[in-house]
């Protein structure tokens, strides 16, 4: 037996198998509830058009998925700040010459294929936090404070420039992911303390004395959604509608009533849950949500696991990247949180979302993988 | 270089890890928490918060479970202060990337006019248009608050509400019937008999028709026979009543109210009832429609009918065939007086009187002769309104008596207008008719298994210039269900359906099939149950005679 073959399945076998069977098992689920979302083409309730594509997507992206997780750890490292930089550039292409999508300019027109360089920013942000941090943890085992410094303009410059589209949610997203990453490497205390007490003065005073009338009134929609009836607040009245309407067991499966009537717009991406909840009931949502909370602790294990400062960061940041997919996604569509227009991974339906998050979960296996292997700095980019 | 080797607590500080960890589980335990309450708690615990509640100028519209169809919003007038404004061509242009309907040459002229404080821009802004206005960030604007009428439902039942103008006057459909109840200080909802979810199927199937055939026009109604309260009533093309405008007048016309058709051989049904209750037909009679007929001047023929023996044509050969040489010979017993004052009595030969908006008077024949009763018999010569119709049609689903319809809740059992134009064993003898026809006649393609569907098809040329275009057909179903005990009336009429696929122009290959897919997506929510007749049922003929001598 070749020594090469055994690495390759000693490798494969070591994957956390856990963590891909739950994967799995969300995914299967959430291609379960596409099989009911609303279609217009349907004429007997049942259209496996969406169902078929978001499987046959995610049993592509899957082996991918383990493909990536084979990949050293090092040339993830590697990779990490060419990967950043290039998506910067890319964000910055949009600024100047962006198409124009739903009123937001976040695609990129590259002649064969539409790119969302925000979406690669999700991945990147993270990973260059992680080389960035393990540069800094090598050199030193206690750097000064300033050492996070840099690592904040490392967040700031992509969140300001996906704000900027506007792309709120994705901002918000790689805002908290960034964050995450800072305060896991160890942003002291007294910083944050600090920095959210600023804020808590700071944001009052200038709402009412600095603010003009009309970025108040801004401020104020995003949070209250009756006041724009016909958009967000409609849709949002609706999906509680349908998520009310489900009770402990669901109207049962392709029975939902809100569904079958085209209530709600945008169904099959950012309110899936609100099929769930219906047709599925608390039961079916607290099962959705269970499975979740059990991918999120893997990752986090994993994270623990890896005795690289990169391996741990990587992993910590895109576990929190998840994490404020669900927790923003089921948020916004159970009226706490404003319609930001962030999906539910591996449920929604939608290419880039998924994509995305199977390249991390990539990433996370491949952490897991090496979660012993210490990795010098020497010969690094 | 020391290769690094970083001690855990330095990478990893499990007191962080266990912040995070502790601010994660608090929020799944706050979404799981949300999501029980609004699951368990049923929604009225969650849209409250999303419901209008400003003062209500003009009270909501809503179908009978209560889905809002029509509301009154707040609205944005912009008006500026020209002293205020910088450069009025620049604060112009910038108005026009978020409002691209109005004038910008207008705006600036207006924006550059300094003697003024206020001058208007756009009235009647959405809270989003206004959003986007205060994003552009200038100044010198201002927003004066109004109400909107708003229809959320977009194009559905919008040709039945109607709309209102400017200044909150209904104009069109219901809005302008109930104009007053609407207005009232302090008035409730005005809950209709219209159901959502019916007539969200009724539209999107006539949509479907019309992706299914070139058609100029469309009209459907569905009527609760035994209470006179319509579920749904559409005309397509649809309108949306949140931009009356934009439709063109053929559009704006309601097929259901406002256009009158021959409407062809659904009036068959009503020869045949007319005639028993006449007491000049017996059941078991038949009829020679082997050859064309003389009426007149005019030859009445039959086309492509499947009659076991054209000789001795039985009434369900006739009804389930489509004989108009067996109906003119039916109509020639009855003669035209007893023909009209039946047609009166149900209430086609005058403008239908009903709640709600009013409906057209049909067109009559002039003179009621030998020719008249031959051609009305089949439908033709007489031209009514889809509602007129089907509200005659409920005689059939209701034991013999009519119902007035009704478009408001509540449908209290004394407020019921019920008339009676014949007598129950008679509509049971033509409901029969029309289930074999749906069963082993024309209608063939209306069945929908588990509701009996009895139904009459009708293909009716229509009038042009040189007399009647057998190119250009008006094509009808109208049926009651479920047969053994009708509860619902509907109807369906097509202006010049013509197959994409080539197929036939008749009846029995477009309306027939859109009322029963029609009728198969609706009866669950119009709570019938479904039941299955006797899988080896006696040859309908025979059906139809035993039945009727035990009456």
């Amino acid at each position: 037996m070749s020594t090469r073959q055994d690495t390759f399945l000693r490798k494969l076998g070591g994957l956390q198998w856990f963590l891909v069977l739950n994967v799995i098992a969300i995914a299967v689920f959430g291609t379960a509830t596409l099989l009911s979302a609303p279609s217009t083409s349907a004429v007997d309730g049942i259209d496996p058009h969406l169902a078929l594509t978001h499987g046959t997507r995610f049993v592509g992206l899957l082996i991918v998925t383990c493909l990536i997780a084979l990949v050293p750890l090092r040339l993830w490292a590697a990779v990490a700040y060419p990967l950043y930089f290039a998506g910067v550039g890319l964000l910055l292409m949009v600024e100047f010459s962006g198409v124009i999508v739903n009123g937001s300019q976040r695609w990129l027109e590259l002649g064969f294929t539409r790119v969302q360089p925000s979406e690669l920013m999700k991945i990147a942000v993270p990973l260059a936090l992680a080389r960035y941090y393990h540069q800094a943890f090598s050199m030193s085992k206690r750097p000064s404070w300033w050492v996070h410094l840099p690592a904040v303009a490392f967040v700031a410059i992509p969140v300001a420039l996906v704000m900027h589209q506007p792309d709120l949610g994705t901002a918000l997203l790689i805002l908290a992911t960034g964050g995450a990453v800072i305060f896991f490497a160890g942003l002291p205390m007294q910083l944050i303390i600090g920095a959210v007490a600023c804020v808590a003065v700071a944001a009052p005073l200038s709402y009412f004395f600095v603010l003009h009338d009309y970025q108040r009134q801004r401020v104020e929609t995003l949070f209250d959604p009756s006041a724009d009836p016909l958009g967000a607040g409609y849709q949002l009245q609706q999906a509680l509608i349908a998520i009310g309407s489900g009770g402990l067991g669901g109207t049962g499966f392709l029975e939902g009533k809100q569904k079958q009537l085209d209530y709600i717009p945008e169904q099959q991406t950012d309110f899936i849950f609100t099929i769930v909840a219906e047709e599925f009931g608390f039961g079916g949502s607290i099962v959705l949500l269970l499975a979740w909370a059990a991918v999120l602790w893997q990752g986090m294990s994993v994270a623990r696991s890896s005795v690289t400062p990169f391996g741990a960061l990587a992993a910590a940041g895109f576990v929190s990247t998840l994490a404020c997919y669900v927790v923003i996604n089921v948020g916004m569509v159970i009226g706490l949180l404003p319609v930001v227009g962030i999906p539910m991974p591996l449920v929604s339906y939608g290419g880039t979302a998924m994509l995305t998050v199977m390249a991390g979960f990539g990433l996370l296996l491949a952490v897991h993988l090496n979660r012993e292997q210490r990795m010098p700095l020497k010969g690094l980019l | 270089m020391t290769p690094m080797g970083p001690a855990e607590d330095s990478v990893w500080s499990r007191r962080r890890a266990r912040v995070i960890a502790v601010g994660l589980g608090l929020a799944f335990a706050v979404i799981v928490g949300r999501t029980a309450y609004i699951s368990l708690a049923g929604h009225e615990a969650g849209p409250a918060r999303a419901v209008v509640a400003q003062a209500q100028v003009r009270a909501d519209i809503v179908d009978r479970n209560g889905d809002l169809l029509a509301t009154s919003l707040p609205a944005f007038s912009l008006a500026a202060d020209p002293r205020a404004v910088w450069d009025a061509a620049d604060v112009a242009a910038a108005l026009g990337t978020v409002l691209p309907d109005i004038d910008i040459a207008a705006t600036t002229e207006r924006l550059a006019d300094r003697t003024r404080h206020f001058v208007w821009i756009e009235r009647g802004l959405s809270p989003r248009q206004r959003q986007l206005v205060f994003g552009l960030g200038l100044e010198g604007l201002f927003f004066v608050e109004e109400t909107r009428r708003v229809y959320p439902r977009g194009r559905l039942l919008g040709h039945l509400l109607g709309f209102t103008n400017i200044d909150g006057e209904g104009v069109e459909g219901l809005e302008r019937a109930y104009d007053r109840s609407l207005t009232r200080e302090g008035a409730e909802p005005l809950r209709l008999t219209i159901d959502a979810g019916v007539q969200y199927a009724l539209e999107s199937e006539l949509d479907l028709a019309a992706e299914e055939f070139d058609m100029k026009g469309a009209a459907g109604v569905v009527i609760d026979s035994t209470t006179g309260a319509v579920r749904a009533a559409a005309s397509w093309p649809s309108v949306d009543p949140n931009r009356p405008r934009d439709s063109g007048e053929a559009a704006r016309l309601n097929r259901v109210f406002n256009a009158v058709y021959e409407l062809g051989s659904i009036y068959k049904p009503l020869t045949v009832a007319a005639a028993l209750e006449s007491g000049v037909l017996s059941l078991d009679e038949t009829f020679d429609v082997s050859a064309p007929i003389r009426v007149g001047p005019a030859t009445v023929r039959d086309h492509n009918i499947v009659v076991r023996d054209p000789h001795r044509a039985t009434l369900v050969d006739i009804i389930a065939q489509s004989s108009n040489i067996g109906t003119v010979l039916i109509a020639q017993k009855i003669g035209p007086r007893r023909q009209h004052d039946f047609l009166e009595t149900i209430g086609l030969l005058s403008r239908p009187e009903h709640e709600g908006p009013t409906s057209a008077a049909p067109l009559t024949p002039a003179e009621w002769d030998g020719l008249t009763s031959a051609t009305v018999s089949y439908g033709h010569g007489v031209a009514v309104s889809p509602l007129s119709f089907a509200a005659a049609f409920t005689a059939f689903g209701d034991g013999g008596e009519t119902v007035a319809p009704r478009f408001v809740e509540p449908v209290t059992a004394d407020s019921i207008e019920r008339k009676r134009v014949m007598s129950a064993p008679t509509a049971a003898v033509v409901v029969e008719l029309m289930r074999q026809t749906v069963i082993a006649g024309t209608g063939r393609n209306a069945d929908a298994p588990g509701y009996q569907v009895a139904g009459k098809t009708g293909t009716a040329e229509k009038p042009g210039p040189d007399g009647y275009d057998p190119d250009r057909n008006i094509t009808s179903f109208a049926a009651v269900f479920p047969a053994s005990r009708p509860q619902f009336v509907v109807l369906i009429v097509l202006d010049e359906a013509t197959p994409k696929t080539g197929g036939p122009r008749t009846a029995s290959a477009t309306a027939a099939s859109i009322a029963g897919r029609l009728i198969a997506r609706t009866a669950p929510m119009l709570n019938v149950e479904p039941v299955f007749d006797a899988p080896s049922a006696p040859a309908p003929e025979m059906q139809v005679v035993r039945e009727t001598r035990a009456l």
